[in-house]
């Protein structure tokens, strides 16, 4: 994490967002590392690993909270980059399309991760599926209050109800703390398409945050 | 939501309070921006509640927020990982296992005999031989029209089936 802001080019923040000259992600430091990696040097993919790894790994563990999960699902991404490279097309800057994956693979995770759960307890009767849920730890057993964890579980089920694209864009802007400005540079929509999407997604988080009843206890 | 409202929405969601607000809406839209979203909130109470909701989520996805370091290792465990899903491609199944290996040979065995077959029953002039059945001129196309009903209507036909515009 330390080392990300300085080697890869982040979008200004502050008084240096406001010049918005829209960046071409083709002429970049960035894209010249990018096309090595499409032609499969193996240098450059450890440049993109070494650069990313805090940052994906940060991601997935701050969905997840389980570190064996975490890294599994850090490595899966990272195998997906590798694989998929080819089909980066330099629109978005290259954190942004890693960002994407990261939140697409945790969900991807989780849904399987229910689903198997689903057919797993099926064969069980009720009450040694409650017996079995009452022991499995969901998180790692580090002290945290409850309340925390109560609001982490709704964030995480709230942002299943949102597209892929909308999930990371709100990740982007509420977890990571980038401007409006910033997330237009980094995704190559312009500003009024990001402030739009921004709303309809926080519009459909609050109706599914409202269906679960956290605005009567909160708002 | 109301425009004036929806266009400052982030600004206004990411300021902790008035005096942050102007701050922030001051670079954006002047201080008359600031009063105009102001003046609206406090008289439009759709949009006062909306927004009110919209900041309550803010407290939710800083459970998101961690830093976290992957264990020692990591860049040799994630070319593990691209060995083995290389090794499970779709591909790698009809080179890696047997049973993969036998149905590749025989589709391809099927696929030969296959093209073995068209090949065969193609005749040299490029027109289908075997089952297909085959409309013989049993007259040239010229032949006088003649006899009953029935003759002229099939010589007229012969006629038409065996029509040859002529070269000049």
């Amino acid at each position: 994490m330390s080392g990300l802001s300085t080697s890869i080019p982040f979008p200004l923040v502050g008084k240096e967002t406001r010049a918005k000259a829209k960046l071409d992600h083709k002429t970049t430091e960035e894209a010249a590392l990018v096309r090595r990696v499409q032609a499969r040097d193996e240098i450059a993919f450890r440049e993109v690993v070494e650069r990313f790894q805090s940052k994906v790994y940060s991601i997935i563990y701050g969905i997840l909270r389980n570190r064996n999960d975490a890294e599994d699902i850090a490595q899966q991404v990272f195998a997906k980059i590798y694989f998929s490279i080819g089909s980066f097309d330099f629109r978005s800057s290259l954190l942004t399309w890693i960002y994407k994956i990261t939140v697409n693979e945790c969900y991807d995770y989780l849904r399987k991760k229910r689903v198997r759960k689903l057919v797993y307890e099926s064969d069980f009767s009720a009450e040694e599926s409650l017996r079995m849920e009452n022991s499995e730890p969901a998180t790692d057993p580090a002290p945290a209050n409850d309340e925390r964890i109560a609001r982490h579980d709704l964030v995480v089920k709230l942002l299943e109800k949102i597209s892929a694209e909308d999930r990371s864009l709100i990740l982007l802007k509420e977890v990571e703390g980038h401007s409006v400005e910033e997330l237009s540079q980094m995704t190559g929509l312009n500003e009024n398409t990001i402030k739009v999407k921004l709303f309809r997604a926080r519009q459909k988080l609050v109706k599914a945050a409202k269906r679960l009843g956290y605005y009567t206890a909160s708002v | 939501m109301h425009r004036v409202i929806q266009d400052r929405l982030e600004k206004i969601l990411q300021a902790k309070d008035r005096v942050t607000r102007v701050a922030e809406l001051t670079g954006v839209a002047g201080l008359t921006g600031v009063t105009e979203v102001d003046e609206h909130l406090s008289n439009c109470a759709k949009c006062a509640r909306e927004v009110e909701e919209f900041r309550a989520q803010s407290p939710l996805f800083g459970t998101l927020r961690v830093e976290a370091e992957p264990s020692a290792g990591f860049y040799a465990r994630v070319l593990q990982q691209i060995e083995y899903r290389a090794r499970n491609s779709v591909w790698s199944v009809f080179v890696s296992s047997p049973f993969g290996r036998r149905l590749a040979y025989a589709s391809l065995a099927m696929a030969l005999l296959l093209g073995t077959y068209v090949v065969s029953t193609e005749s040299e002039d490029g027109h289908l031989t075997g089952n297909v059945a085959r409309i013989e001129p049993s007259a040239p196309f010229d032949t006088p029209v003649r006899g009953g009903e029935t003759d002229r209507r099939d010589t007229v036909l012969v006629n038409f089936a065996n029509y040859e515009p002529q070269a000049d």
